[in-house]
């Protein structure tokens, strides 16, 4: 890796470019096949848009956070994936002129912006909110989000991509400064961001916790597609010789304590309301536990949880590259099913079929950002040279 | 051999160099040693290879145990079920006073999802309490005694020095073949250890 030109792109990355459209004909197959559930109205479009939207920015977020955290702990099981999370979080661009469509036409989305809502007085919570959910207060707010996480991705992206040249040790703790910070603000920005952009979806309900337990989603999925890229190529460059199986043991244990986090956040979401048993609090399950949704959600806590964990937990799924990328396949496609109930029991008229065209919707989505994403990363190190030989049983003999 | 011989302990200066010895007596099939240091050095776990597979097994067992045994409580004091349980099992002691259903808000006397956390807290209990007292019993301790602190200038271990032992109870345990061996690992002193 003395080569300081981009050029050597590794083989095994330029493969994932190019499954990474065929996984966006794949979502558009599925996506044509889905139409059928759910009719294809402006309505039920813009609904299938807007859920790749949050399940890609859930990526780009996901690969942001992480990027931060690396930034910031500099763990020896970010090295090797620092460069998949950097291009997943220069996306973010991208997926702000994407939202355009959706801000546009909010009304077929947001019950705050449906005047027929708006308008009668018997939802009085909802006129209440409308000082703060308005489109120009949400529009504001989306671009300082917007600003903030493009702007330090930029600046940090740029840092590291300009010390693979420079080889200036110094910018090391300049991005740790500025990344613990970021990190804080980050957590903050997202937990605003969902609560506009996801928790308005329902008419009077809050959570206080909706707005994290979506950045820990976010930072599975992105921790999820590093241990699947890694796993995949676990014997070619440049990964062979970056992710030994102490890494992999890092990857296997992170991915095992997000399912515990998901499962926490999740259950003790639902059990506080649960015991309460108010009205204003308990329309989003509600929602959720009608219509047949409520087997999603128990094939959830299974799959989601139960599953995962117990096999995350033992030593030989973190050993073996290809049962890991396994479980990280297995933990993507539960969070796209999870977000999807998270979301469409908001819709009226939906029921779990809807997942079909729903996961064919973010695979178009994914198939398009990880091209990008892929193109992203081509024009740097796949690995950049700043790696620090952290190679000894200092980090990993827990 | 010498049955009055616990082992033979080689005495170093330096952490890196006894890391390094590990590994070479490993290396040369050696099994039954211990490292002895002021402090743990980081890697030596591994080079020992000292991990017992038993434990993890251990504190899952023990975790599911108090899962069943959290949920258990609870659903005995919470519900009426005993009431319809045989009259013989009421009449043992304890049993009348332990069942406490109450109406909390109109809720079921078995509130599972009210349930989980306390069964939870249990599990990680009981999971720990399987790793502290497993990780007793399968090392042994407490030992009141050991030969190893036969071993000359042993208490300098406590403050700059680092000992490593192999046991005359390994397979491949020759006096003057081992001796030799750890000579040539460089270490301060090589000395006998009494039983």
């Amino acid at each position: 890796m003395s080569d300081n030109s981009p050029a050597i792109f590794p083989a095994s990355l330029r493969t994932v470019g190019r499954l990474a459209p065929a996984i966006a004909i794949l979502g558009l197959l599925l996506l044509g096949a889905g139409l059928g559930i759910g009719g294809s109205s402006l309505d039920r479009v813009i609904q299938y848009y807007y859920y790749g939207w949050i399940i890609t920015l859930g990526f780009s977020l996901g690969c942001y956070g992480l990027m931060l955290l690396h930034y910031v702990v500099k763990g020896s099981w970010g090295y090797p994936v620092i460069r998949i999370w950097e291009s997943g979080a220069r996306m973010l661009p991208g997926l702000l002129i994407a939202a355009l469509p959706i801000f546009l036409l909010r009304e077929h989305l947001f019950p705050w912006a449906q005047p027929e809502l708006t308008s009668n007085p018997e939802n009085a919570v909802l006129i209440h909110r409308l000082g703060y959910l308005n489109p120009t207060w949400i529009a504001i707010r989306a671009i300082i989000y917007f600003t903030f996480w493009i702007g330090s991705t930029q600046f940090l992206t740029g840092l590291s991509r300009k010390q693979d040249e420079t080889k200036d040790p110094t910018l090391i703790q300049a991005r740790t400064n500025f990344s613990a910070v970021a990190l804080v603000l980050f957590v903050l920005t997202a937990n605003f961001a969902y609560t506009d952009w996801v928790m308005s979806l329902e008419l009077r309900w809050y959570s206080t916790i909706f707005g994290v337990w979506f950045v820990i989603s976010n930072s599975m999925c992105a921790l999820a597609l590093a241990s699947v890229i890694t796993s995949l190529f676990h014997n070619k460059a440049p990964y062979a010789d970056s992710v030994d199986n102490a890494v992999r043991k890092d990857y296997g244990n992170l991915l095992l304590m997000h399912t515990m986090v998901w499962a926490y956040f999740s259950f003790s979401q639902w059990v506080i309301i649960w015991s309460g048993n108010l009205p204003d609090e308990i329309e989003f399950y509600l929602h959720r536990f009608a219509d047949g949704w409520l087997s999603v959600g128990a094939f959830l806590v299974i799959f989601q949880f139960f599953g995962p964990f117990l096999l995350l937990l033992s030593g030989k799924t973190k050993r073996k590259p290809m049962l890991l990328g396994a479980v990280a396949t297995w933990l993507i496609l539960m969070r796209l099913t999870d977000i999807c109930w998270q979301i469409f029991p908001s819709f009226k008229g939906t029921n779990p079929l809807f997942l079909v065209p729903a996961l064919g919707a973010a695979l178009v989505f994914l198939g398009i950002w990880l091209t990008a994403v892929m193109r992203s990363m081509s024009s740097a190190l796949a690995i950049p040279v700043w790696v620090e030989p952290i190679k000894d049983e200092v980090l990993h003999h827990a | 051999m010498n049955s009055s011989l616990y082992g033979l302990a080689a005495e170093f200066d330096d952490p890196d160099k006894i890391l390094e010895a590990v590994r070479k007596m490993k290396a040369a099939g050696y099994r039954q040693m211990d490292a002895y240091s002021p402090f743990p050095i980081h890697g030596m776990t591994d080079a020992l290879d000292c991990h017992d597979p038993k434990v993890p097994w251990l504190v899952f067992g023990m975790g599911i145990f108090g899962t069943i045994n959290g949920y258990f409580l609870e659903y005995m004091t919470s519900t009426p079920v005993l009431d319809h349980l045989p009259r013989f099992v009421r009449l043992l002691p304890g049993m009348n006073e332990m069942s406490y259903p109450m109406n909390v808000g109109g809720r079921p006397f078995h509130s599972w999802p009210n349930f989980i956390p306390v069964a939870f807290e249990t599990t990680i209990l009981f999971a720990a309490l399987g790793a502290v007292v497993g990780m007793l019993l399968l090392n042994g301790l407490p030992k009141p005694y050991h030969p190893i602190f036969n071993a000359p200038r042993f208490e300098l271990v406590s403050q700059d020095k680092f000992v490593l032992c192999i046991e005359t109870a390994d397979p491949k345990f020759d006096y003057e073949a081992t001796w030799q061996f750890l000579q040539s690992l460089g270490p301060d002193v090589v000395s006998e250890v009494a039983r």
